[in-house]
């Protein structure tokens, strides 16, 4: 047995090489995620130069043709709609162009308090399932708590708080994405907490520590890379969730406050004149059915692409 | 100076059932550059002495030791971040499954990498540089290139190569392998050994080489060291062992494998019965209830005899004092003190 075997040689090792597939290879052969890619992206261009795009001041009411009616989109009566070529809204203002406005304050509410529900829910997870325990117990505890209170009421609550304690305007949107997002960390943090109990057991984390890795690290480095596909996939779930959540509270009249447009606030808006005139709910509303439903398919093929194991 | 050296060692666990006894007054040293084996079955006590050397185990164990100094410190009095800088630096360690022990998404440059930008302070092409060296030390072919892969792209033996590599890059005084062939085919077995002996002679690291193959230990080791039951109970040179074994353990253990210059085609024989349970230890010799040469002083805690040069096992069979006792006819040995 003393004998020296030889290595592999390297034309094995090629073949070891061809199996390599980068992490675009892997997303593109994810359709669905590429269409979702593309109408995001689109999504964000909109909102991103909405003050090049947009065809009319998004809060200015058109006292040219407004006649106390929604003005028709031009698609549908030409003659009719003023130049508008989706219509205006109740009060006159240009329908497309605050789409183009609101889309921004919707995505970003979407975004920032997604960062923010990650941030908080990954650390507290983090800590709860790798540390075990009374520091676990008494996390979970909190997380039990925060979970068994209604989101709905206690948002309402919260923005009526704020609302009272200053004036409804004082609801901008730093505000209701710091309300959102430190009420929506559980489910990340149940799900980190979950993944770190079996990642911490497993044997690179304790060789992790064999090397001299000092728990920061051990957290941060070794194992959230590897919880985070399942993190991507929540993260992009809840951003379709924020985007509703906001529309949700605007619809009740808590959200981003008028004249600023949300999706939210203009979908609640049209609700009245829903029988006359249907653009001015289903543009808003599929707005954000094809924003949700993209960052969804997004979620989905990032899950693929970014696993290691799976080839 | 001894570069490690374990006196009575004791790991205890807690459990619903209660206290578990995995090391149970564990004693030796290592000299530097020697490699010394540990041989045992299942749980034995072999992996969990190295974690509580490493301080590696659960927060529900208690060690305890009337010594376990390296380089001259006691390991125990270290706080957790002398130990951290211990860890990975002076004492490496191998695991046994190399398929599992890598970071499945870390490339293994950034692994390697790691424990030489956090021990000895390179920065990033520094360390990367020293990546490549190791990696081409463990003959990964091509390693500028390789350093980018996942684990996963990598076969078994390379991975354990790998892990070799990580653990040899802040040169170590001491490397503990932990069933380093375990998970991989005989003759990558035979590569991976071959190798380790060639960087040991290299670098002069001691290695402890824990395993349950005689095969492994009788290749590399210098010295062997057979547990049971959580303790020692025998020590000696691979020759005095593989030659000369003394304790009825030893024996049955080399009687339980097949030998090739055996002619006659005996059997194997198995050994009859139980590892023990470590819930209760037995208060003499841990093997006595399987032993075929049992005697009514094997209830009492055994002693050590020495049998010359270095060769001691743990078997009142070798005591004087009970001599016309014995089942078998050996020649005594004197009882080793202190």
């Amino acid at each position: 047995m003393a004998a020296t075997f030889p290595v592999p040689s390297a034309a094995i090792e090629e073949d070891l090489q061809t199996t390599k597939v980068t992490f675009w290879t892997r997303l593109r052969r994810h359709k669905l995620a590429i269409a979702g890619l593309v109408v995001l992206v689109l999504m964000v261009s909109g909102a991103i130069f909405a003050g090049q795009l947009a065809p009319f001041d998004p809060n200015a009411i058109d006292n040219v043709h407004w006649q106390g009616t929604p003005l028709p989109p031009c698609f549908q009566d030409a003659s009719q709609c003023g130049g508008h070529p989706l219509g205006t809204d109740e009060v006159g203002r240009d329908l497309l162009s605050r789409l183009l406005f609101g889309a921004r304050i919707s995505l970003m509410v979407g975004l920032f308090a997604v960062l923010m529900e990650v941030v908080i829910g990954t650390t507290l997870g983090a800590i709860s399932g790798y540390y075990g325990g009374w520091i676990d117990w008494a996390i979970m505890r909190v997380t039990d708590v925060f979970l068994s209170i209604p989101l709905l009421p206690l948002l309402l609550v919260l923005t009526a708080i704020v609302a009272a304690s200053s004036s409804k305007a004082a609801l901008n949107f730093g505000v209701i994405v710091l309300i959102i997002g430190a009420l929506s960390w559980m489910s990340v943090a149940r799900l980190v907490r979950a993944s770190f109990l079996s990642l911490r057991e497993r044997e690179f984390a304790e060789a992790a520590r064999a090397v001299g890795n000092n728990d920061g690290r051990i957290i941060f480095r070794h194992l959230l890379p590897n919880a985070v596909a399942p993190i991507v996939v929540q993260a992009t779930l809840d951003v379709a969730g924020v985007i509703v959540l906001e529309s949700t509270l605007s619809f009740l009249g808590l959200g981003i406050q008028p004249p600023t447009a949300s999706w939210g606030n203009m979908l609640s808006n049209a609700q009245a004149n829903l029988q006359t005139a249907w653009w001015a709910a289903v543009f808003p509303g599929l707005c954000i059915l094809a924003t949700v439903l993209s960052i969804n398919y997004i979620g989905d093929g990032l899950r693929d692409a970014l696993d290691p194991n799976m080839r | 100076m001894a570069l490690l050296e374990v006196k009575n060692l004791r790991t205890t666990f807690r459990t619903e059932d209660g206290p578990v006894t995995a090391v149970n007054g564990l004693s030796y040293t290592l000299e530097p550059g020697e490699t010394l084996g540990i041989v045992g079955e299942s749980g034995s006590g072999k992996s969990v002495s190295a974690l509580s050397i490493m301080r590696l185990l659960a927060k529900n164990s208690t060690v305890t030791a009337d010594r376990m100094s390296f380089e001259g410190e006691n390991l125990p009095d270290l706080s957790e971040a002398d130990m951290r800088k211990i860890r990975g630096h002076k004492i490496a360690m191998i695991f046994q499954d190399p398929m599992t022990s890598l970071n499945p998404v870390l490339t293994i440059g950034e692994q390697i990498a790691e424990a030489v930008r956090l021990h000895l302070g390179l920065d990033k092409r520094e360390s990367r540089d020293r990546a490549i060296e190791m990696l081409r030390k463990v003959r990964i072919p091509s390693p500028e290139n390789r350093l980018g892969d996942y684990p996963h792209q990598f076969s078994g033996g390379m991975r354990q190569r790998v892990m070799i590599a990580m653990a040899l890059s802040c040169n170590p005084q001491l490397l503990i392998a932990d069933e380093p062939t375990t998970a991989l085919d005989v003759t990558i077995q035979a590569q991976v050994l071959e190798l380790m002996n060639e960087l040991q002679r290299e670098t002069g690291a001691a290695i402890v080489l824990i395993t349950h193959d005689l095969g492994v230990v009788a290749e590399v080791c210098k010295n062997v060291l057979v547990m049971y039951g959580g303790n020692m109970v025998e020590y000696g040179t691979a020759e005095q062992i593989f030659s000369n074994p003394r304790m009825p353990y030893t024996q049955g253990l080399l009687a339980s494998l097949p030998r090739l210059d055996d002619r006659e085609h005996r059997r194997l024989e198995p050994i009859p019965g139980q590892p023990p349970n470590l819930l209760k230890l037995p208060p003499g010799c841990a093997f006595a209830p399987r032993c075929a040469y049992r005697m009514p002083v094997c209830d009492e805690p055994v002693p050590l005899y020495d049998f010359g040069d270095g060769h001691v096992a743990r078997c009142f069979l070798y005591d004087e004092r009970v001599k016309d006792q014995r089942p078998i006819d050996v020649a005594t040995a004197p009882m080793v003190t202190g």
